[in-house]
């Protein structure tokens, strides 16, 4: 049991509390104490927290952390399988390595809980997982899987393929999508006619192909669809309708145009932007701004913040929340964003991403202002455990 | 005349002035600070409640050839068909009208050193310019700024994947060796008159005599120390272009008196010789008395975010002077133009900016930036970012 004493603690859920005591106990937040009351039974480890500043652990609704082995060359890069521009059916949890260095440079900045997915060339990437940042195996580390099946609309697939012969336009990458899904709602039926004795079994390597595309049409997990242009954004919309299936809105460039925002807000889509902080700008990503994200978050739309790790290394997941206040994102929102706005947009807001009692412990202490760069992490703890210990 | 008042002036060379003025006339600083008197009819900028500083230098960065937008067809940088092109020029290659460029002046940034890329052991002549002009050849400020050069990874790459030298780190040094040694020949035949007129070894030449510094890729600890071995064989100038593994070999850069450039920080470890990449590297070399300026190698990362770079130095160790230093002055230095640029300092150019808060810190804005006494960008004709 430990109580974190003395600390500035953003609750994101409540109001700042000076100077409390928190209390963990079994890797959850027991309790906030105001000060004064500090009845503490003498088998609490006290950790001093005066002058620091306490906010959630970091969330990261969106990176490839673990799968692309930081530093390694092609020897560890194994983020995206380049070989079809439909690989639904590989699985983030295979390629993650426990070990990689980006996530002890996640925990030294705080960061506790990020969503590891394939890169966002493919049409279909392969289903992505939800982990904790420290472990020593993913079975230790993994808290959702599948998170959901990431998905590539526009321009990158049909580079990566073009020569390939594989795919050239947006039309052909859309239609690739729908055939997919159209087939998997086959199997669906299929699978009804199986259950009431009309069909024979049929264990194709087709279906186990399009099992991805079942999770979707059964709601099991959200499609995770990245968009640059506003055009592709609303495509993502117009197949959710088409098919039913649950919507995640990644990068969004121009969600700031094109009546996004107001339509993104209406339907409930929850956002993650980023990374912003990008140059080598193309034809898709020249309306980049800073100002994306106060845009959507002034419409109502629920924001998470994210680095597209190895876009943006995992660690400078405060930088795009500091880059998003600079064009007008209130600082609050900011925070929440890649806090308890992030863990909603996992679909974990009831375990994490705020500091009130019952929720998983984890917290990042800060020595100061959690948007300066020079702002040092003291301490990270998941699940009450302190795993990152400034030296 | 134009008068930027009231205005916490940062001089990089003489402290923080609060309250300070800033006089500018035909492109050059007149004055710098407090208490000036400002003639009748002197145009105003206010800085009340603001910070000013000079304006920033990219040391190495690719600007123009690299344009953003133009994806292969404006793909300009790297002269991929010959590991030695000492005789191309980024000048003939740059998109003057690179938005790039842009994104420099409304973040500040008004100089950068645009250099060839890595892809060759020999990659060409740099050129530093300003980011904002009234027409391109006003824009340069020394043409060339350097042989560009590269050890590593990215040579051996190129070339070891067409099965051509260099496949190795024995190659690029090879290559760099001989290249000089050539160099020296064709000079000592030159002045006898028994060469024709080469310009891929008449550049080499300039080198060794000293005109402009090689500016060699080296990101790996042992390819600085084999770029300072080849640079002591022939004896030329030299600077290390990158440097991210500085923190382990800080002692020696400072013995051979090279300056550095530092970056690009805040990416992605996306090649094997990134891993020791290190944010200490930066208050390494300050600690050991090294000059460097920080670089983004634009388009690598964006050109704006050069101060963050700093930023992110600090929060690792360095000094808050220091770390302004090297966006500033200290980055003049490393392109040769400390005389000009780097400080608000009278007699200088007339480079500057105007920001709602501290540069270090990434919720500041850049409302004003001025290059060469004029106003180039106002954050009031919209954002850009």
């Amino acid at each position: 049991m430990l109580a974190i004493a003395g600390g500035t603690i953003y609750t994101i859920s409540d109001s700042i509390k000076e100077q409390h005591t928190l209390l963990i106990r079994q890797g959850r937040i027991e309790a906030l104490l105001p000060p004064g009351e500090s009845a503490l039974g003498e088998d609490y480890q006290v950790l001093d927290a005066k002058g620091k500043i306490i906010l959630p652990g970091l969330i990261d609704a969106r990176t490839s952390v673990g799968l692309f082995g930081d530093g390694s060359g092609f020897q560890n890069a194994d983020h995206e399988e380049l070989t079809d521009p439909d690989t639904a059916w590989v699985r983030a949890i295979d390629a993650l390595n426990p070990a990689d260095s980006s996530f002890a440079d996640a925990r030294e900045a705080g960061v506790t809980v990020l969503l590891s997915g394939p890169g966002t060339t493919n049409v279909a990437g392969g289903l992505s997982a939800i982990v904790r940042t420290a472990g020593d195996t993913v079975s230790a580390m993994l808290i959702r899987e599948p998170a959901g099946l990431q998905i590539g609309l526009g321009r990158p697939a049909t580079i990566a393929y073009r020569e390939k012969q594989k795919l050239r336009t947006r039309m052909g990458v859309v239609a690739l999508l729908r055939e997919r899904l159209t087939a998997a709602r086959a199997t669906l039926t299929k699978a009804k006619d199986l259950a009431t004795g009309d069909q024979q079994e049929d264990e194709s390597e087709q279906n186990f192909r399009l099992e991805p595309y079942a999770g979707l049409l059964r709601h099991d997990y959200p499609a995770r669809v990245r968009v640059a242009t506003a055009e592709d954004a609303w495509t993502a919309l117009r197949l959710a309708d088409e098919f039913g299936f649950d919507l995640v809105l990644e990068q969004l460039t121009e969600g700031h145009l094109a009546g996004l925002p107001e339509e993104l807000a209406r339907r409930k889509v929850p956002c993650v932007v980023g990374p912003m902080m990008k140059a080598a700008k193309s034809p898709e990503t020249q309306a980049l701004t800073f100002r994306t994200a106060a845009a959507l978050a002034q419409a109502g739309v629920r924001l998470a913040l994210c680095t597209g790790h190895p876009s943006r290394p995992v660690r400078y997941l405060t930088l795009e929340a500091g880059l998003a206040v600079r064009a007008g994102l209130d600082e609050a929102t900011a925070l929440r964003a890649i806090t308890l706005n992030a863990a909603a947009v996992l679909g974990l807001e009831s375990r994490m991403g705020s500091i009130e009692p019952g929720k998983e412990a984890n917290l990042a202490i800060f020595d100061g202002d959690p948007l300066l760069p020079s702002t040092k992490t003291t301490h990270t703890l998941i699940d009450g455990r302190i795993v990152y210990a400034a030296p | 005349m134009l008068a930027i008042t009231n205005g916490q002036l940062i001089t990089i060379s003489h402290g923080t002035i609060p309250g300070g003025t800033v006089l500018i006339d035909k492109g050059r600083f007149l004055a710098v600070g407090s208490g000036l008197r400002v003639p009748r009819g002197t145009r105003i900028l206010d800085a009340a409640g603001c910070h000013v500083y000079p304006g920033l230098v990219d040391a190495h960065g690719h600007h123009g050839v690299y344009a953003e937008m133009s994806g292969p067809e404006g793909a300009d940088g790297n002269e991929m068909t010959d590991p030695i092109t000492p005789h191309v020029r980024a000048l003939d290659s740059l998109n003057w009208f690179d938005p790039g460029f842009d994104d420099a002046v409304s973040n500040g940034v008004t100089t950068v050193n645009v250099l060839p890329g890595s892809a060759n052991v020999i990659g060409g002549q740099g050129i530093v310019v300003k980011t904002w002009g009234r027409e391109p050849g006003a824009r340069i400020l020394r043409e060339p700024s350097g042989l560009k050069m590269a050890l590593g990874e990215n040579p051996k790459r190129v070339y070891g994947g067409k099965k051509k030298t260099p496949a190795t780190r024995l190659g690029n040094a090879a290559l760099m060796r001989e290249a000089f040694a050539k160099a020296r020949n064709y000079q000592r035949l030159r002045a006898q008159g028994k060469a024709d007129r080469d310009l891929r070894w008449e550049i080499l030449g300039d080198v060794l005599d000293g005109k402009f510094p090689a500016r060699c890729h080296a990101h790996r600890a042992d390819d600085i120390l084999t770029a300072i071995r080849i640079s002591r064989e022939f004896g030329f100038p030299l600077t290390i272009e990158h440097c991210t593994e500085g923190h382990r070999v800080a002692e020696q850069l400072a013995e051979a008196g090279v300056m550095c450039t530092l970056g690009p920080l805040l990416t992605g470890k996306s090649k094997q010789e990134l891993n020791n990449r290190s944010l200490e590297a930066a208050p390494a070399l300050e600690r050991a008395g090294v000059i460097f300026g920080f670089t983004t190698d634009h388009p690598v990362i964006p050109t704006y975010s050069l101060p963050l770079c700093a930023a992110y130095a600090v929060g690792a160790g360095m000094s808050r002077e220091g770390a302004l230093r090297a966006l500033t002055l200290d980055a003049a230095r490393v392109v040769g133009l400390e005389h000009r640029l780097g400080s608000l300092t009278a007699g200088k150019d007339a480079d500057c900016f105007i920001a709602d808060g501290d540069l270090l810190d990434p919720r500041s804005r850049v409302l004003t930036t001025l290059v060469d006494g004029h106003v180039a960008w106002q954050l009031e004709d919209g954002p850009r970012i």
